[in-house]
């Protein structure tokens, strides 16, 4: 479990002071897809790079599995980090390594520990453990990430997409327990998204991964997250499951990310507004010609919506009332379960 | 042809060529055990590098500036007395030697310190969240990204230390430039002049084609562009080439390293 507490991230210019973050408390439970989702500028960069201290936060601190990393050691801290991978927008591949050998790369670093799996040996029995395990693990992470006919290619020999398999593997080399993805998808282009974010979402099922996404693309969210922080101006907006986040967004930020052309129905219109809700609970009642025939209600679709999260549909509908309606109407939901809030 | 072309013969043009690719070999080498690690400190100690000492770096740049600054003939000079305390003699190749790796290290440790500042501040990112630690990304990031950078900079090192060790006559040391200058030109020998300017050149295209030919060997970045490059004109061929399309070559040439949007088969 990953705990931010009061995380607080400054930067002082001669221009004076600009503040990144300011008291993000969030947890990220183990297992989760978590997607933090903000506008370029909003922090989400810096917050990532906080967790694994590549940014050092200015207050607050960063609980993993317990231990407070801030205050770690140097050393300690090089330990920790091989416990949380990282992929990046650039993918940041070592352009004179091949892909194995890139694979590779963190296995090397590691040495001491991975050669100490093998128990005590002997100065050439350790040389001939390291390789034989390097080999083995290299191979099986290319096959995880089907790439295995590329392993003796160069990074500039390969596709953006192609680029971005072979850090994901490198990241899990070491078989964190998190993965963290700096906008790891967005200098692909929306085929190669969906594939690197399906490769995500099997890593988290198969091994057990926490993978932390850092996006401004919803569809990233909505597609493969369970949970989703919603940051801007240096805070959280707001958090919780996608699901949640999704049929009940509160803060302004969340509602202008999610359903960008909601907010623009509710503001160009007059009247009183009703957002419905479907999430799939509710059963098969034809509710909107049962509000018109048995309440006589006369409403105007202004936006309808629907959006598979999680593998549920998620749906969101604007009704414009009348105002003498709109008691009716609200008695007719409640009483039919559908979920509903009132738009100003 | 004069009369001290025939006196030098065969073996004396040899013998001067040797001196020539001796003086400048050890030195250049001396000068890398040197120049290399100080460009390496340089490079990481500086602020936004692997380890920032500023105090550090500030030291190291200003005693590079002031060696770099001081015209070799110059410096030769004033190393005299420093040369006589430290090797024993301030004449002949000894003492020159030890004069061009005095001149030539901080040259080298800047050639070193621009090469390592070309690899991606992505890269060490990378590496560093991997936890890599300083000595880990000096080795297995700054040195080996850095390579094909590193063999053109010793490339041009070297034919700059070459150039100085010409200068060797004026201290008693061999090489065609002190055959040139202390020998040819009292005598007025004009044909062993140009010898050995031909010689000089002959020695320093060696080195740049192979230097060169190995650093392109080394750089796994290219190896390929070539044939994506040569794809993308194919698909360029229906369309008239305007200035804008050879434009947007040329600009895809320079990023086609990095190219991140290309399309995805897997």
């Amino acid at each position: 479990m990953i705990q931010l507490e009061k995380l607080g991230k400054t930067y002082s210019s001669a221009s004076g002071d600009v503040r990144a973050l300011s008291d993000i408390d969030l947890i990220v439970p183990d297992g989760a897809i978590f997607g933090i989702i903000g506008l370029s500028g909003a922090g989400k960069s810096t917050l990532v790079r906080c967790i694994n201290l590549l940014e050092r936060p200015t207050s607050g601190r960063v609980v993993i599995d317990g231990e407070d990393v801030t205050a770690a050691s140097q050393k300690r801290l090089n330990t920790l980090r091989r416990n949380i991978g990282m992929i990046f927008q650039n993918f940041n591949l070592l352009e004179q390594r091949t892909v194995a050998r890139n694979v590779r790369f963190p296995l090397e670093l590691a040495r001491a520990d991975v050669v100490a799996e093998g128990g005590k040996l002997s100065p050439i029995k350790k040389r001939k453990f390291f390789k034989d395990y390097c080999e083995g693990r290299v191979d099986e992470l290319l096959r995880l990430v089907e790439l295995e006919d590329k392993k003796n290619a160069y990074p500039s020999e390969l596709s953006g997409g192609q680029k971005q398999r072979v850090a994901i593997a490198r990241a899990l080399a070491l078989k964190p327990k998190y993965l963290l993805c700096d906008e790891a998808t967005s200098a692909l282009d929306p085929n190669t998204t969906s594939s690197i974010l399906k490769l995500l979402k099997d890593i988290n099922k198969k091994l057990g991964v926490t993978v932390i996404i850092i996006t401004h693309e919803m569809k990233v969210v909505e597609s493969v997250c369970t949970d989703v922080a919603v940051i801007s101006d240096s805070k959280i907006a707001e958090h919780g499951t996608v699901a949640e986040v999704f049929s009940r967004p509160r803060s302004d930020i969340a509602k202008e990310l999610i359903i960008p052309d909601l907010i623009r129905a509710i503001e160009s219109e007059s009247g009183k507004k009703l957002r419905l809700i479907f999430d799939g609970t509710v059963s098969d009642t034809p509710v909107i010609s049962g509000l018109a025939l048995e309440s006589g209600v006369k409403a105007n679709i202004l936006y309808a919506d629907t959006k598979n999260i999680d593998g549920k549909p998620l749906g969101h509908m604007v009704l414009e009332v009348a105002e003498e309606d709109l008691e009716k109407a609200e008695n007719y939901l409640a009483a039919h379960n559908v979920l509903f809030e009132e738009e100003l | 042809m004069s009369r001290l072309f025939t006196q030098l013969g065969f073996e004396g043009f040899a013998l001067a060529t040797f001196e020539t690719i001796y003086l400048t070999a050890i030195s250049t080498l001396v000068a890398y055990l040197i120049g290399l690690p100080l460009g390496i400190a340089l490079a990481a100690t500086d602020r936004g590098g692997i380890k920032p000492i500023p105090a550090l770096n500030k030291i190291l740049g200003v005693v590079v500036n002031i060696l770099r600054s001081v015209p070799f003939i110059i410096l030769m000079v004033a190393l005299i007395p420093v040369s006589r305390a430290i090797i024993g003699t301030s004449i002949g190749n000894g003492a020159m030697i030890f004069m061009l790796i005095v001149a030539a290290a901080p040259y080298i440790a800047r050639m070193a310190e621009s090469s390592l500042k070309e690899v991606g501040g992505g890269v060490i990112e990378a590496a560093r969240s991997m936890g890599a630690n300083t000595w880990q990304i000096i080795w297995k990031v700054y040195l080996p990204e850095a390579k094909p950078s590193l063999v053109v900079g010793a490339v041009i090192s070297t034919v700059t230390v070459l150039g100085y060790s010409a200068m060797a006559g004026t201290i008693g040391g061999g090489g065609l430039g002190a055959l040139a200058v202390s020998q040819a030109r009292p005598s007025n020998a004009q044909d062993v002049i140009w010898l050995c300017v031909a010689l000089t050149v002959i020695i320093v295209q060696i080195l740049q084609e192979v230097g060169m030919a190995i650093a392109k060997r080394l750089d796994k970045r290219q190896r390929f562009s070539k044939s994506k490059r040569s794809r993308t004109h194919q698909s360029l061929k229906d369309a008239t080439p305007t200035e804008d399309t050879v434009a947007n070559d040329l600009a895809q040439d320079d990023t086609s390293t990095n190219d991140a949007s290309q399309d995805d088969h897997a």
